[in-house]
C-alpha cells in the first residue's frame, strides 16, 4: 500500500524506465502522425514522435477531433493572438479516442476505455487551481497553443484524470464535440443558467447553439437568439430539442449592424427645456461618441426583439454573448433585465469594444468574462449526452480524414459548415 | 533529566537571512521523534530525504504540539486513523528551505527562504481537489497521521514547493510554526464563517484553537468577540488577549435536564452580555471549538436568524444532539470545518505580518528536542511543572 506520495512516485519511476510501456510495445503502432500548422493557411500532415506515457497518464488512440473557430483563426493568421508562430505546432483540442495503454500508477482506466480528452494541463498548484478555477490557472498549458502539443494526431497522452470515460452510447462523432459542450456547461455554471429563465444568445455557431441546447435541457423558459448569417439563422430555427421534439430556440433574429446615425434628433429639439440654446444641436453632434449613437439604436432594437418574442421588458434574465462583436455586446446589455447577467463568451476581432457603462451601472448588471471550463464540466457534458438531453449530431456537418486536414480547415474557413470533424485514424 | 525552565529566547536556528550564494551545508543525519505505540516514543536516525520533482527540503526551526499529537501518543489512533507502523510525530512547523528538487526552481521558492509548512499533500487530481476543496481529498498525505510515517519533529522535512509558505523577517520561526493552527482559525472564521467587519462573534472553547479563532475574528474587524469556557484561567487569558467579553456557564443543576440547562445558559449569555436575540447587536457567527454537547446547543441557541454556525471542535462524541428547531426556524447556516484550504495560509501569514494577530502571547513553554516528551506530557496535563497553564508548547529542532 502506498505509504507516501514520494515513495510511490519513486517506485513507479524506477519501474518505468522505458518510453513505451510493455502493453504499447506489444502492438505494432509505428510512429505517430499529426496535422501541423506551418504558417498562414498551411497545414502539413507529417510523422512525429509518439507521446511519452507518464506513470499517471493514459495513451489514447485518437478517433475524432472537432475543429473550432479559434483553430480557424490560428490557421488563417498563421499564429495566435496576433503573433505568428515561430515553429510548427500541432493543433487540435476537441478530441476523443480509445485508451491503448495506461501508466503504472493508474487504477482508474484500462486498455479499451473510450475517453474524451480534456485539453489544458493546469499546474494544480497555483491559487486559482486550488480554488477550483483551473481554467484560469496561472501556469496553464493549453492544447494546440504555443508551448504545448495539440490532439490532431493519431496518438495522444495525458493524465488519466483528464480523460473522462465515455459510454458506448455516445458516437465518436458526438464525442468530438464534447469539448465545446463542456464550454456550454461552464457557461451554465458561471452564468447561473437555470429553470424558468428567459435567455438571449448572440451567435448561432456551435457555442451559441450548444448554449441554447443546455439552457433548454436546464428547463429555460424563453430562449431567443440572433446571428448575421441567414443560413445559421435558418439552421437555428430547426435545431430541435431531444426532450420536446420542438425547436430549442423560440425566436431567432437575423441581425444587421447597428446604425450610427443620430436617433431622436427631432425628439431632443422638441423636448429641450430651459437653458437650451441654438448652439446645442451642433455641440451634440460634435461630442456624442459613435458608441452612444449605436447604444440608442441598440435599446430600441432590444425592445423590439422582446416585443416580437413576447417577453416582458425587464424579465430577460441572462444574455450569453458568443460573437465578441461590439454591436452584440451593446444589445446584450440592452436586453438584460435589471440585475441580470451578461456573459461575455465570444472572442471578437478586436481587443476592445464600446460598452454601455451607464446602463450596466443603473441596471446593476453582472457583466462577466468566462474562460473554457472547470473540472466538473467534462463529466457533466458527457452525462448530458449519455442521458440524451442534449443532441449534438445535428451540428456535425462534415468530417475529413486526418490526411486531408488542410481541406478540413478550408471547410471551416469557408463558413459553410457548422461543425467540421477530423477522423484522426484515417 | 530535562531542564524545564522555559527560556524566553527563540530557537537559535532563527537566522534572518541565509545568503543565497552560501547555502547552509546539509547535515548528514536526521534525528527524528518517532512514535512506536501507545506511550512508546524513540529518538531515531532516519535518512535525510532527497527532494524529487517539485519538492523542497526544509530544515525545521520550530515545532508546536497539538492535542491530536498527544492523542496519538496516548491512544495510538484518532477515529479511523490507526497507527500501524512507527510514525514520526509533529505537523506544526516552520523552517528554512535548504534544497530544491529538480522541478522546484520555477515555484518561486529558493534556498535560504524562511517558510511556514503546510503539512498536507493532496492528490490534486480527484474531484474534490479540482473542485477547490483540497482539504477534503480522500488521498491526503498528512504529516504525523497514519498511514504516513513522516512528521516534522525531525531535522528535515520534505514538501512540494507550493506547500511551503514564505514568511517575512518580522514573522518569527515560532510564529511560523503557529501558522498551522492559525490557518485552522482562518479556515473556520474567515473562509467558512465569512466573518465580516463589525459582526458579533461568539467562540466556545478558549483553548489554542478557540483563542486563534478569536484572534482571527478580531483581526477581521469583529465588533465583539465573546469567549465561553468553563475554566476561569482560560477566560482570564482570553480577555487579556483578544476577547471583548467572556462568559463562564454555571454548573448544571442536579436534576436539570440537558436541554433546559442549555436553554437557560443561552438566555443567560444574551441577557448578561446585553445581546439581543435578533437585529443589530445580535450574534452573527458561532465558532464551536470544544465539541462538547452543551456548547453545540448553546452555540445554536444564541445565534440571530440567518446566522452562521461553524463546528471546528472535535470532541469525544461522534454524534450528539443538535437543536434542529432553531436551525430550521432561524434558517441557520451550519458548517463543519476541517483543517485549512486554498488561501488560508496566505491570509494567516498576512494577518501576523501586518500585526493584526499577535501569536507571541500564545507560546507558553519551550522545550529542547531531547525533551520533546515533556512537551507532550505538559500539553496533556494542561499545566507545566510550575503550574503555568499550557496554551502552546514549542519544541526546538535537533541541535
Amino acid at each position: 500500500m502506498r505509504v507516501t506520495v514520494v515513495t510511490a512516485i519513486r517506485n513507479s519511476l524506477r519501474a518505468f524506465n522505458k518510453i513505451k510501456p510493455q502493453s504499447a510495445m506489444e502492438w505494432n503502432s509505428g510512429e505517430n502522425t499529426a496535422a501541423v500548422l506551418l504558417g498562414r493557411r498551411n497545414i502539413a500532415v507529417q510523422e512525429c514522435p509518439m507521446p511519452s506515457l507518464q506513470p499517471d497518464g493514459v495513451l489514447v488512440e485518437v478517433i475524432s477531433t472537432g475543429i473550432c473557430g479559434t483553430d480557424m483563426h490560428s490557421y488563417l493568421s498563421g499564429g495566435f493572438g496576433g503573433q505568428a508562430i515561430t515553429e510548427p505546432i500541432v493543433l487540435g483540442h476537441e478530441s476523443a479516442g480509445e485508451v491503448i495503454a495506461v501508466g503504472g500508477m493508474v487504477t482508474s482506466h484500462q486498455v479499451g476505455d473510450r475517453v474524451a480528452i480534456e485539453p489544458g494541463l493546469p499546474c494544480r498548484r497555483c491559487r486559482n487551481c486550488k480554488d477550483g478555477r483551473s481554467n484560469i490557472c496561472l501556469d496553464l498549458t493549453y492544447c494546440g497553443m504555443p508551448g504545448s502539443v495539440g490532439s490532431l494526431s493519431r496518438y495522444f497522452a495525458l493524465p488519466a484524470d483528464m480523460a473522462p470515460k465515455i459510454p458506448a452510447s455516445i458516437s465518436w462523432d458526438e464525442a468530438g464535440c464534447i469539448q465545446p459542450l463542456a464550454i456550454g456547461v461552464q457557461i451554465g455554471k458561471r452564468g447561473d443558467l437555470r429553470a424558468h429563465q428567459n435567455i438571449a444568445i448572440f451567435g448561432c455557431s456551435p457555442i451559441g447553439l450548444i448554449t441554447a441546447a443546455i439552457a433548454r435541457a436546464y428547463s429555460a423558459s424563453e430562449i431567443i437568439a440572433s446571428d448575421n448569417s441567414p443560413e445559421r439563422v435558418e439552421f437555428a430555427r430547426t435545431y430541435l430539442s431531444p426532450l420536446t421534439g420542438k425547436p430549442i430556440i423560440n425566436h431567432v433574429f437575423l441581425s444587421e449592424p447597428l446604425s450610427t446615425s443620430s436617433v431622436g434628433n427631432e425628439e431632443r429639439q422638441t423636448t429641450s427645456g430651459p437653458g437650451a440654446s441654438a448652439g446645442d444641436n451642433d455641440a451634440d453632434k460634435a461630442e456624442v461618441p459613435i458608441g452612444d449613437r449605436k447604444w440608442e439604436w441598440a435599446e430600441r432594437l432590444a425592445a423590439g426583439y422582446l416585443r416580437e418574442a413576447g417577453i416582458d421588458k425587464e424579465s430577460l434574465d441572462r444574455v450569453v454573448e458568443t460573437t465578441g462583436v461590439e454591436d452584440c455586446l451593446m444589445l446584450s446589455v440592452a436586453l438584460a433585465k435589471q440585475g441580470g447577467t451578461v456573459l461575455a463568451v465570444g472572442l471578437g476581432p478586436h481587443q476592445t469594444a464600446a460598452i454601455p457603462t451607464i446602463a450596466l451601472n443603473s441596471k446593476e448588471i453582472d457583466f462577466k468574462g468566462i474562460m473554457h471550463y472547470t473540472p466538473s464540466c467534462f463529466p457533466d457534458a458527457i452525462d448530458l449526452l449519455a442521458r440524451g438531453v442534449v443532441d449534438l449530431e445535428p451540428l456535425i456537418s462534415v468530417s475529413f480524414p486526418l490526411s486531408q486536414a488542410q481541406d478540413a480547415f478550408e471547410a471551416v474557413a469557408s463558413g459553410k459548415y457548422l461543425k467540421v470533424l477530423i477522423k484522426n485514424q484515417e | 533529566m530535562s531542564t524545564l525552565v522555559p527560556s524566553s529566547q527563540e530557537p537559535t536556528t532563527q537566522v534572518d537571512k541565509t545568503p543565497q550564494d552560501q547555502p547552509k551545508a546539509l547535515k548528514n543525519d536526521n534525528p527524528s521523534f518517532v512514535l512506536h505505540g501507545v506511550d512508546n516514543v524513540k529518538y531515531e536516525q532516519r535518512p535525510v530525504p532527497e527532494p524529487q520533482a517539485d519538492q523542497v527540503l526544509v530544515e525545521i526551526a520550530a515545532t508546536g504540539i497539538c492535542g491530536s499529537d498527544v492523542h496519538y501518543l496516548k491512544h495510538g489512533s484518532i477515529g479511523h486513523f490507526v497507527l500501524k507502523e512507527p510514525m514520526c510525530l509533529g505537523h506544526e512547523s516552520s523552517g528554512v528551505v535548504v534544497k530544491l528538487g529538480p522541478e522546484a526552481g520555477r515555484s518561486g521558492v529558493s534556498v535560504g527562504m524562511r517558510v511556514a509548512l503546510e503539512p498536507g499533500v493532496s492528490c490534486r487530481s480527484c474531484g474534490l481537489c479540482k473542485a477547490g476543496t483540497y482539504e477534503l481529498c480522500p488521498h491526503m498525505s498528512f504529516a504525523a497521521t497514519p498511514p504516513i510515517i513522516y512528521g516534522t519533529l525531525a531535522r528535515y522535512y520534505l514538501l512540494p514547493a507550493d506547500l511551503v509558505h514564505p514568511i517575512p523577517s518580522q514573522v518569527s520561526f515560532e510564529d511560523g510554526a503557529m501558522m498551522e493552527p492559525l490557518s485552522v482559525g482562518v479556515h473556520s472564521v474567515s473562509t467558512l464563517g465569512k466573518c465580516k467587519t463589525d459582526q458579533n462573534v461568539i467562540v466556545f472553547g478558549a483553548g489554542p484553537v478557540g483563542l486563534l479563532c478569536m484572534a482571527v475574528a478580531k483581526a477581521l474587524g469583529a465588533r465583539r468577540v465573546i469567549a465561553v469556557d468553563i475554566q476561569k484561567e482560560r477566560l482570564d487569558f482570553a480577555k487579556s488577549y483578544v476577547a471583548t467579553d467572556v462568559f463562564m456557564p454555571e454548573a448544571r443543576g442536579k436534576d436539570e435536564a440537558a436541554d433546559a440547562y442549555c436553554s437557560r445558559m443561552s438566555d443567560l449569555i444574551l441577557s448578561s452580555l446585553n445581546i439581543p436575540a435578533l437585529g443589530p447587536g445580535g450574534i452573527d457567527l458561532t465558532i464551536e471549538a470544544t465539541g462538547a454537547p452543551s456548547c453545540v446547543q448553546m452555540g445554536i441557541h444564541v445565534l440571530k436568524p440567518s446566522g452562521t454556525y461553524v463546528q471546528v471542535g472535535m470532541g469525544s462524541n461522534m454524534t450528539l444532539p443538535v437543536p434542529l428547531f432553531d436551525v430550521i426556524t432561524k434558517q441557520l447556516n451550519v458548517t463543519g470545518s476541517f483543517r485549512y484550504g486554498a488561501g488560508d495560509y496566505p491570509l494567516a501569514i498576512s494577518l501576523v505580518e501586518r500585526g493584526l494577530v499577535d501569536l507571541k502571547p500564545l507560546v507558553t513553554q519551550r522545550y529542547d528536542f531531547k525533551d520533546a516528551l515533556e512537551a507532550f506530557e505538559m500539553t496533556r496535563q494542561g499545566k507545566d511543572e510550575s503550574g503555568k497553564p499550557v496554551i502552546k508548547c514549542i519544541i526546538r529542532p535537533p541541535p
